[in-house]
């Protein structure tokens, strides 16, 4: 038995040495980001520049804008990125997270079939568009999971004043962004949907983008969780990303992103890259 | 008798509400062959695992050349073998096998080659050494598990029914390698059986275990001659046994000297053996001696009565022939020949009803 | 349909090519879920002689309680050991989470009551006087185990290759414990859920035949091993 026990031990330590990267503890910097963010691989690029630059590891915690703020006020996180206005400013008012600054934006826009049968493309908002949706009870597919997009589409619904749920063309796929889109090609039905998940899926799905709200744009801002609040939050860290991201060098690495791949940046800097010379 | 090699003192397994052997006191003597017998469930195998140090009973202690076991028993284990009804061979060959408990204890590669050359010779296996075990047939597999248990030469050898799964001509044969086996190299051995043949075959002393005592303990002889109380007594099955010795031989009948005597006995074994010479008492017939005797008997011995027991329907009585005779007789030829202790008489068999065993002498 | 084909062509292009990402990502899921299989094997082995050679009272209620684990959702066991690994958890301290360890540990759970039911069904399976047998020729109970191990192998083999097949397939818990980073805890299913969701089906489905491909060479190597005649 004591033999088993110190194999045990043996093997659980050399595990532990089995993560060459994860290096320090005052290193280890946990990001709270979005879906959205990994999915299009956008997140890979911002960790690969930021490590060139800096001696920290980021140790990603993906999730709804929901799931990271909640995770943020167990202290669990050291700084995050989502694009939930109102929750994001409740979370700084109650004294979780402070400094949130803007890095970056894209729109949402109403997908569906080519043929719209609805009329979403000649409507003059995106409420007049929802109530042609509902007026014509044509399918329309909806996230369903309380991500930023579902939470934008459901206040949509309010300002139009239309109860979908239980309706019998409102049906909800609980899945992520680009699964989401891919269903509703598939049924041929309307769907809100981030103007950046839509570039990448534009091929595969055979929706067409019928209408953008330019109004209101979906905005991603950084937010570095309060110290004073949890001890075990890695502060420098956690403004050494903030500082990084907003910088023009964190700004570039957003504004190229996609550039070579779809011919056009995915998410739009919210402030300036210097250097991009292709505009989005 | 020698000091004990092994001794059991107050010894007692229970399982949950069950005892299911107590056993006071018993010795396992330096070179001596202790057949246990009893019928199933009686706690043979129990004892056997408790002297093999596989079970630790609820009480009591085993004293291994005087000094109690206590703490690891694996330094005990490793000075006996054990051999069960089943082979329970390892997958591997028949000399992976006979070497496995050597190889257990770390002994060097050339001594183990040549002990297992050596046993596996001995139970006629050698030929099969390169054989996976699996191919073996039920002798075959037997062989190499008893070779297995002798290449360590254990200072006690366990056997636990090794002989009952086999069948009848394969069981003779491997009991006469054993048997030679142990001649040769004395080793003291405790033999579970529920055979009283092979009991009567291979032990030195017999001891008749039933619902987990042992009820009788002693020579061959005194137990099937004189069981100590009626269950003992069915179970072995009461016969007149006595050592003896075949002088001559002509045409299966054998000369067999008994002390003074001679008993005629048909026989397919060789002159000059020893053995053991089996007479159930309901084949002997007794006579006054004034009286006609049966011709058609070859054995005929003057006898003296000295104990009229009645037993059940028969009556039972031991005759002094220069050793302990039983015979069964109904009470009507009892009262009919007028017999009582002191009473002479004459005992008849015949040859026929005369059983040889082969048997190592005493 | 297409999709398929243009995966398999897309599956060996990457192969051959000698595509870094595909070879990272393919060397991480062997190393997380084989060590989380050998933790899983030590612990389920362990767990498996107890529970048969012992016979402990409370064994039936034991066994039903690692054939229900084989069952586990692989999500709810992500969960748990997340909880256990937050900076605010009971483990928080030891900085596992978001790291392979973490991967491992979470396969390692899933693995274990998997090692440990089909183990024990596979030793109780042996000839119970065997293990008698074994001790009485002198082996002591580290080797009487090693001896029985080694004669129910093909039904081990098995359980380990359950276990294997469980982790290196598992993709829940792997993303939630160890956040999909690339060069560090993404494996080839997270690699796979990552393009699901960029919409790259072509190199998705590629990682799929390479997933399948990765096991099915190491099972058939864990099988000849299991059907190899023993040695003499």
């Amino acid at each position: 038995m004591a033999v088993r026990l110190a194999s045990l031990a043996v093997l659980l330590t050399s595990l532990a040495l089995l993560d060459s990267s994860c290096g320090g503890d005052r290193n280890e910097l946990i990001l709270g980001a979005t879906t959205s963010v990994q999915d299009t691989g956008l997140l890979d690029e911002i960790v690969r520049a930021f490590e060139g630059v800096t001696d920290y590891h980021i140790k990603p915690s993906i999730g709804g804008s929901g799931e990271v703020l909640a995770k943020a006020r167990r202290g669990e996180l050291d700084v995050i990125m989502t694009h939930s206005p109102a929750d994001e400013d409740k979370f700084i008012a109650d004294g979780e997270g402070l400094d949130k600054r803007p890095v970056m934006m894209n729109f949402f826009l109403i997908a569906g079939p080519e043929a719209d049968p609805a009329g979403v493309r000649g409507a003059a908002s995106m409420s007049e568009a929802f109530k042609r949706i509902a007026g014509g009870q044509s399918l329309f597919i909806s996230r369903g999971d309380q991500s930023g997009t579902h939470l934008r589409e459901l206040s949509i619904w309010g300002e139009a004043d239309i109860t979908p749920q239980g309706q019998p063309w409102y049906q909800e796929s609980s899945t992520g962004q680009g699964q989401n889109l891919v269903v509703a090609s598939d049924k041929d039905a309307y769907t809100l949907v981030d103007s950046s998940t839509f570039t990448v899926f534009e091929k595969r799905a055979g929706l067409r983008a019928l209408l953008t709200d330019t109004e209101k744009p979906n905005i991603y801002s950084v937010i570095r969780v309060a110290s004073d609040k949890h001890q075990n939050v890695n502060a420098t860290g956690a403004i050494a990303f903030a500082e990084f991201i907003t910088s023009p060098a964190g700004q570039c690495v957003i504004a190229d992103f996609g550039m070579e791949e779809y011919g056009k940046s995915l998410f739009e800097p919210a402030a300036r890259c210097p250097s991009a010379n292709v505009g989005g | 008798m020698s000091d004990p090699l092994l001794r059991l003192e107050d010894i007692v397994v229970e399982r949950g509400r069950h005892r299911i052997l107590e056993v006071p006191s018993l010795d396992i003597v330096p070179n001596e062959v202790l057949a246990v017998v009893g019928p199933n469930g009686a706690g043979k195998s129990t004892l056997l695992r408790v002297i093999g140090q596989l079970e630790r009973p609820s009480r009591g202690k085993v004293l291994f050349g005087g000094l109690p076991i206590s703490g690891n028993p694996l330094p005990f284990r490793r000075r006996m073998a054990l051999v069960f009804q089943e082979p329970l061979l390892l997958d591997t060959s028949v000399e992976g096998n006979v070497r496995s408990g050597l190889s257990l204890r770390g002994v060097p590669a050339n001594e183990r080659q040549r002990r297992v050359e050596e046993w596996t010779a001995r139970f006629g296996i050698g030929g099969l050494r390169r054989r996976s075990a699996r191919t073996l047939s039920g002798g075959e597999a037997q062989r190499t598990s008893l070779a297995r248990a002798m290449v360590l030469e254990p200072e006690i050898l366990l056997l636990d029914e090794p002989f009952s799964s086999l069948d009848a001509p394969t069981r003779e044969s491997l009991i006469d390698d054993l048997d030679a086996v142990l001649t040769t190299k004395r080793v003291a051995t405790v033999f579970v059986t529920h055979d009283r043949t092979e009991a009567l075959r291979l032990g030195d002393r017999i001891a008749v275990l039933m619902g987990g005592n042992v009820r009788q303990l002693g020579t061959a002889a005194e137990v099937f001659s004189s069981p100590v109380d009626s269950e003992v007594a069915s179970f072995v099955g009461v016969e007149t046994i006595l050592p003896g010795r075949i002088r001559q031989l002509s045409a299966g009948l054998a000369s067999v000297a008994v002390g003074d005597n001679t008993i005629e006995a048909t026989t397919e074994l060789q002159s000059g053996a020893d053995v053991l010479v089996c007479l159930r008492p309901e084949d002997v017939i007794v006579s006054a001696l004034a009286d006609a005797l049966p011709m058609s008997a070859r054995n005929h011995l003057r006898t003296t009565v000295t104990r009229v027991r009645p037993a059940g329907p028969y009556v039972r009585l031991e005759l002094d022939a220069g050793f302990t005779l039983v015979a069964h007789i109904t009470k009507q030829s009892l009262e009919e020949l007028a017999l009582s202790p002191g009473s002479n008489a004459v005992a008849s068999f015949k040859a026929t009803a005369v059983h040889l065993i082969p048997h190592r002498p005493a | 349909m297409d999709l398929i084909w243009d995966g398999v062509t897309e599956a060996l292009r990457l192969i051959f090519s000698g595509d870094s990402y595909v070879y990272e990502v393919t060397f991480t899921s062997l190393l997380v879920s084989g060590s989380a299989t050998l933790i899983a094997l030590v612990l389920g082995l362990s767990i498996a002689s107890f529970l048969a050679f012992r016979a402990p009272p409370g064994r039936t209620l034991a066994l039903s309680a690692f054939n229900a684990g084989m069952a586990l959702p692989p999500v709810a066991v992500g969960l748990l050991v997340s909880i256990m690994l937050w900076r605010t958890g009971p483990l928080g301290q030891l900085h596992l989470l978001y790291s392979r360890t973490a991967i491992v540990i979470a396969q390692a759970v899933i693995a274990t009551p998997v090692v440990a039911a089909l183990s024990t069904a596979a030793l109780q399976g042996l000839n119970p006087n065997l293990r008698l047998q074994v001790l009485a020729l002198g082996a002591s109970r580290w080797q009487a185990a090693l001896l029985l191990f080694r004669e129910a192998r093909i039904s081990l083999l098995a359980a380990a290759m359950a276990g294997f097949g469980a982790a290196i397939s598992e993709v829940g818990a792997t993303i939630m414990v160890g956040g999909n980073i690339k060069g560090s805890t993404r494996t080839l299913t997270s690699a796979i859920v990552l393009e699901v969701g960029q919409g790259d089906f072509e190199t998705a489905i590629a990682l799929s035949f390479i997933l399948l491909g990765v096991i099915l060479v190491l099972v058939t190597l864990f099988t000849v091993l299991q059907q190899r005649r023993p040695p003499a």
